[in-house]
């Protein structure tokens, strides 16, 4: 079984602790089986070691550009280097420079990483809170280790406890719930099939976050320290799938060498086949022998090998529809335990959930990369110090900003953003609030540069231009067309039911219900696109049908 | 009672950071029963013997520091117990490098010993210090 093991950064400027870590770490599900001083990224050994280290803040840079999916930095904070080898700092003294550096290391990563869990190797005797407090209490990845610096043992722990902290987090992208009847529905059976050895079907419209649930809720739950494999049917040819999923032997066909395929990638954790409606049928039928014996065959080759794998099947497309016109295996699809489908629901369904959602897209935007440059050379250029940070207000401006900067939406725009119906579901709303943050803080960077922003505390709140948001708003929707903006292209939920009628009604109600999102409440509207002359009365039709079906008009409705 | 300065409480906490950590470094990470892996004997031997990363062996360089802060006026009993302890370990050296099993767990609690005296030290004199300054 390949376990994905933490990767550790230890920047220290000896050797002492790095030698340490080196020895110890490895009982404790650490690949650490060196123990050579020097840069691991110039080792000629090619360990597989999953510890790396750097002396000073320089290397760190170099480090974390070779090996960018470091999980944790365990940092020292006194620096015994060279003057040239310590980041610029503003203290004068040498000696308070050197030792406080791990503090201007931490507020020079911050710089590009936001999301990088530190734990600063430190008691807490040594380093006073008050030396480095506007650096560490604004900064929910840093961790002072305390004692367990140098306790094997405890460091390991602190380490499980602070990735565990960063997988829940909006900036590591950490699935958000929110407050929805629906959601929490959601949250109860994924957690309950999550447990079981039983494949998961995953139904939602596109962009509504099926494979997020897959890898952040499904797979920690019970396959956390194996690998997660995520395959996009859609996207892989229909001659290549088989040979894709169950790898193939030398000699299978021409050009074919000895391969695992996705199958015994994941083994030991959880395989995520996404448009699984995409299957070929000869790779239906593969798959539907691998659930039943838990064991696949690679093509070329006959003797099958073991599979321990939790397989997670996503699809927008109506399956049973699929069985019915024959063109996906009915066993399969049994075997894909329909019965306990999750359902994730559309935005739409969920409009009470847009603010901590948005919220979070915020962060998580600006957590690395560019955009962080972005934030951070905004922050320079206004004169604001501290670890760069962005708050997204929705509809109330705040009195006081004391961390970072705020942006801030209009209520008009706040409700034009609860009237959208969100086609591309929760994706078109993470690119929303990407680019209204991204254009917000360039139109400000050069209005900074320009001399016509202020540089005091007002520069800490943005607001978010209503137009550029309704031209964000209605680009986002303009590449369905408006004629095919709607429920037409939308797929159903078909659930079973006692009677035809209820089957039926069922399916009614999903459509009043989509209709209504999407057409922000508007009856008249609703009539126009369902009846053929919809005259006066059609609107009062609709409503009344609507009523019937048990639904209710939310806050949002204009008309009626 | 003589004021401890900002100066004393930043020579203790040298000492604790500079001799207390770096010898206590491999003897709080021994296994409590059992053998001993060689390289953690080595890296025990390494943490009371060689070279700290700033030059001086940890006896050294805590003889340098305790020298300074017993300048600045702090006379202690822990520095005398340390010093004491630190004679201990020259003693046990060529044991040490034999291998007996029960003189390095002994050289290793004397280690932990003094990483505990010297960690208390300065965290009493940051504190008075502060209580001075404030």
């Amino acid at each position: 079984m390949t376990e994905r093991k933490p990767r550790l950064l230890v920047v220290d400027d000896g050797d002492r602790y790095i030698e340490l870590c080196h020895a110890l770490l490895r009982d404790y599900d650490y690949a650490t089986r060196c123990d050579l001083p020097g840069p691991c990224w110039t080792c000629e050994r090619q360990l597989n070691c999953t510890l790396t280290h750097a002396h000073d803040g320089f290397e760190v840079d170099e480090a974390l550009k070779k090996h960018r999916d470091v999980d944790v930095v365990l940092l020292d904070v006194a620096f015994d280097v060279p003057v040239d080898r310590l980041l610029p700092s503003t203290e004068k003294n040498l000696e308070r420079r050197k030792r406080l550096q791990g503090v201007d290391i931490l507020a020079h990563l911050r710089r590009s990483r936001g999301d990088l869990p530190v734990v600063l190797m430190t008691s807490e005797s040594e380093l006073r809170f008050a030396d480095a407090a506007e650096a560490l209490s604004v900064d929910e990845f840093a961790t002072l280790a305390g004692e367990a610096a140098f306790d094997a043992r405890a460091l390991s722990l602190l380490v499980e406890r602070v990735l565990a902290r960063r997988a829940d987090s909006p900036e590591a992208g950490g699935y958000t719930w929110g407050a929805s009847s629906a959601m929490a529905r959601l949250r109860r059976d994924a957690s309950a099939l999550s447990r079981t050895s039983l494949p998961v079907l995953v139904l939602g419209e596109p962009g509504t976050g099926k494979s997020a649930l897959a890898e952040r809720v499904i797979h920690p739950m019970t396959r956390r320290k194996g690998p997660f494999v995520a395959v996009d049917l859609a996207s892989i040819p229909e001659t290549l799938v088989a040979a894709e999923l169950f790898g193939t032997s030398r000699g299978a066909f021409s050009g074919a060498v000895d391969r695992r395929g996705r199958f015994e990638e994941a083994n030991g954790g959880t395989l995520f086949l996404d448009e699984i409606g995409n299957l070929p049928p000869e790779a239906q039928r593969m798959l539907l022998l691998a659930l039943q014996d838990a064991r696949i065959t690679r093509l070329g080759e006959s003797a099958p090998r073991s599979v321990d794998v939790k397989l997670v099947a996503a699809t927008n497309a109506d399956l049973a529809g699929r069985v019915r016109d024959g063109t996906f295996r009915a066993d399969l699809y049994a075997r894909l335990n329909p019965a306990a489908r999750l359902v994730v629901p559309p935005l739409r369904e969920r409009m009470e959930d847009l603010a901590e959602l948005s919220r979070g897209l915020l962060k998580k935007k600006l957590a690395a990369g560019a955009d962080r440059e972005l934030l951070a050379d905004y922050l320079d250029q206004s004169g604001i110090s501290g670890v760069p940070h962005a708050e997204l207000h929705l509809g109330k401006v705040p009195k006081h900003v004391t961390r970072g900067i705020a942006l801030v939406l209009s209520k008009s725009t706040v409700a034009e953003l609860q009237r959208h119906s969100f086609p591309g579901n929760v994706r078109e709303l993470e690119l929303l609030v990407a680019n209204a943050a991204v254009f917000t803080l360039a139109d400000a960077m050069s209005a900074s540069r320009e001399g016509r922003a202020r540089k005091d505390e007002s520069a800490r709140i943005l607001p978010i231009p209503e137009k550029l948001m309704r031209e964000l708003l209605g680009a986002g929707s303009a590449h369905l067309g408006p004629d095919r903006r709607g429920v037409d292209q939308s797929t159903f939920d078909v659930r079973a039911s006692p009677t035809l009628h209820g089957v039926a009604q069922d399916l009614e109600r999903q459509l009043y219900e989509r209709m209504y999102g999407e057409l922000g409440g508007d009856f008249e509207a609703m009539a126009a696109r369902l009846l053929q002359k919809p005259g006066p009365g059609g609107a009062r039709k609709v409503r009344l049908r609507f009523n019937q079906l048990g639904l209710r008009v939310r806050a949002q409705s204009r008309k009626i | 009672m003589t004021a401890v300065t900002e100066e004393a409480a930043s020579i203790a906490r040298a000492l604790a950071h500079d001799v207390g950590k770096y010898v206590a470094r491999a003897a709080r990470n021994l296994p409590r029963e059992g053998n001993l892996p060689k390289v953690l004997i080595d890296m025990l031997s390494r943490d009371l013997y060689a070279p700290l990363p700033s030059g001086p062996t940890p006896r050294a360089r805590f003889d340098a520091l305790a020298a300074e802060l017993r300048a600045a006026g702090v006379a202690d009993a822990r520095l005398a117990e340390v010093s004491g302890r630190f004679e201990g370990l020259a003693a046990l050296r060529g044991s040490l490098e034999g291998g007996d099993l029960a003189l390095i767990r002994r050289a290793a609690e004397e280690a932990l010993a003094i990483e505990r005296a010297l960690s208390s030290l300065a965290n009493e004199l940051s504190t008075q210090a502060r209580g001075e300054s404030a």
